[in-house]
């Protein structure tokens, strides 16, 4: 008996593999993909803030997406790439916004940017999925512990420390 | 296309077994099926609906980029047979893939939310009467192989196709039964009132699907002598609960409405429509819609008493069930608009035996 497979085939993977880092981020503007949900713009904001603590940074383009599960804007995009040399995606604490923004960092690196998803651990499920969806199993991201709310509806307080928390493994994954 | 042409057409991997049960079992292991048995997918038995409905192998259906998705109708054929379905319900199927895949549809969302909606498939016009789709007692629920095997032929496309494995791309926290089937036909000829496809805007005499991601789903209980008092029974409900708003999706955003016979008869005795039923609700929904502050863009999540809402037609009322109760249903949306796409060919209807 014949039984046939009732899978589609993902199509040619988006990114090769990475893009290439740079030593430090030290002069690098910081492009920022936000998806909006609840306070994670916020977060993300202050990582960068983090980050301008420790380096000094060159700039930031920052853009929200007009839905936490989509793309970002085709102009929203390429204002993004003709001005960030790397770039942070998130916040992934919903379902299908996790795993967007994975493929968001997935595209950037298919652009030569060097990016990094903030993910929150319970969500970390969907955005592995999506690694190996497009041929990235492994690609690695950055985690926002299990001590905090996924749905990102955090205190002012909360966000400052886990922006400290997560800001040197955003460095890590940005830089060689 | 010859039948050996056709074999060859079919891309799908093809895997071999001493007999059913060890297929069985091999899909059950490899997560192919939803918990359930499945009918085996043989490559003749899905070419024989693929010929049915004069549909070639790689027929592109619909496409998912976020998840570099292309769905073909061979994939829709060989998920149909698994979950059931009989040849001719196929083109049924297709539509349902169809609406779910259009960009207002958000299959990316509906298909991977914490929420975990169900996705609701509404067929309308004479294909559901020719197919015993049922609209009357038990439409929503077990006993009636069109409603069960063409809505769980939608959600084997979801997991199979759309990779929604639950853990992985599909995220919800707590799922939902109707993710097994959520398939039902609306009562045309016992109600009298204009039926759905024809009210968004499809010729009278066409079958179509409507397909829609619904987070939740309430009663509303409406012993009432009035069309006035349902129309407020339902206002109320909707008020008391909210909706979610998506930023995406927008002006719309949909809700859905199933009145049963009761409240049909209850509309056609005193001459009201579902536009003037609809009407009603909207009016009455008034204060909770203009309770929504816009002006820092669409608020996130699901509040009661904030309803947004913005557009009368996006209020989708469907005559369905049975008598002797009279509670109507609402189904609240989710993150994507409902999507009415037409049964085709156009001549299908009349082709089928």
């Amino acid at each position: 008996m014949i039984g046939l497979d009732p899978r589609t085939t993902p199509a040619k993977p988006p990114a090769a593999g990475l893009a290439p880092r740079p030593a430090s981020l030290s002069g690098a503007t910081i492009g920022v993909i936000g998806n909006g949900l609840n306070r994670g713009n916020d977060l993300l904001e202050a990582i960068v803030t983090e980050i301008a603590r420790r380096v000094d940074i060159a700039g930031v383009v920052t853009i929200t997406k007009k839905g936490v599960s989509v793309p970002p804007e085709p102009a929203d995009w390429d204002r993004l790439v003709a001005g960030a040399t790397v770039a942070i995606t998130g916040y992934g604490g919903c379902g299908s916004c996790s795993s967007r923004s994975m493929r968001d960092a997935i595209e950037l690196e298919a652009a030569q940017i060097p990016a990094a998803a903030v993910m929150h651990e319970a969500l970390s499920g969907s955005a592995r999925a999506m690694t190996r969806l497009c041929g990235m199993p492994g690609y690695p991201f950055a985690i926002v512990s299990d001590d905090y709310k996924s749905i990102a509806t955090w205190a002012d307080d909360e966000i400052e420390e886990i922006a400290a928390a997560v800001a040197p493994r955003v460095i890590t994954l940005l830089t060689s | 296309m010859s039948k050996p042409e056709a074999q060859s057409a079919i891309r799908a991997a093809r895997n071999e077994y001493p007999g059913y049960a060890a297929l069985l079992e091999d899909y059950f292991d490899r997560g192919w099926t939803d918990g359930l048995p499945i009918v085996a997918p043989e490559p003749d038995v899905v070419l024989g609906f693929l010929d049915g409905a004069g549909l070639t192998p790689g027929t592109v259906i619909g496409t998912l980029p976020t998840r570099q998705v292309e769905v073909t109708a061979e994939h829709i054929a060989i998920n149909a047979v698994m979950a059931g379905c009989r040849p001719e319900y196929l083109p049924v199927v297709v539509a349902s893939v169809r609406a779910l895949l259009h960009p207002r549809g958000h299959a990316h969302s509906t298909c991977g939310s914490l929420a975990g909606p169900s996705h609701v498939v509404v067929v309308n016009g004479p294909i559901a009467r020719q197919l015993e789709i049922n609209a009357g007692l038990g439409c929503l629920g077990p006993g009636w192989r069109a409603n069960a095997t063409i809505g769980r032929a939608l959600r084997l496309v979801i997991r199979n196709c759309l990779h929604a494995i639950p853990g992985e791309l599909d995220r919800a926290a707590y799922s939902h039964p109707g993710r097994y089937s959520f398939c039902f036909a609306e009562d045309e000829t016992a109600s009298g009132l204009e039926p759905l496809h024809v009210e968004r805007g499809l010729a009278e005499g066409s079958s179509a699907v409507t397909v829609f991601a619904s987070w939740q789903q309430t009663g509303v209980w409406a012993d009432v002598a009035r069309p006035e008092d349902l129309a407020a029974a339902i206002a109320a409900e909707i008020c008391y609960r909210g909706t979610y708003g998506s930023e995406f999706v927008r002006h719309s955003m949909n809700l859905m409405i199933v009145i049963p016979p009761a409240h049909q008869a209850l509309l056609t005795a005193a001459g009201w429509s579902k536009a003037r039923l609809r009407a009603r609700v909207w009016e009455q929904t008034a204060e909770a819609r203009a309770r929504v502050d816009y002006s820092k863009g669409w608020p996130k999540g699901f509040v009661a008493g904030r309803v947004m809402l913005q557009d009368i037609d996006n209020l989708l009322i469907i005559a369905a069930g049975g008598e002797g109760l009279p509670e109507a249903r609402v189904f609240f949306p989710h993150a994507g608009s409902a999507i009415t796409e037409p049964i085709g060919p156009p001549n299908l209807a009349e082709d089928i035996k």
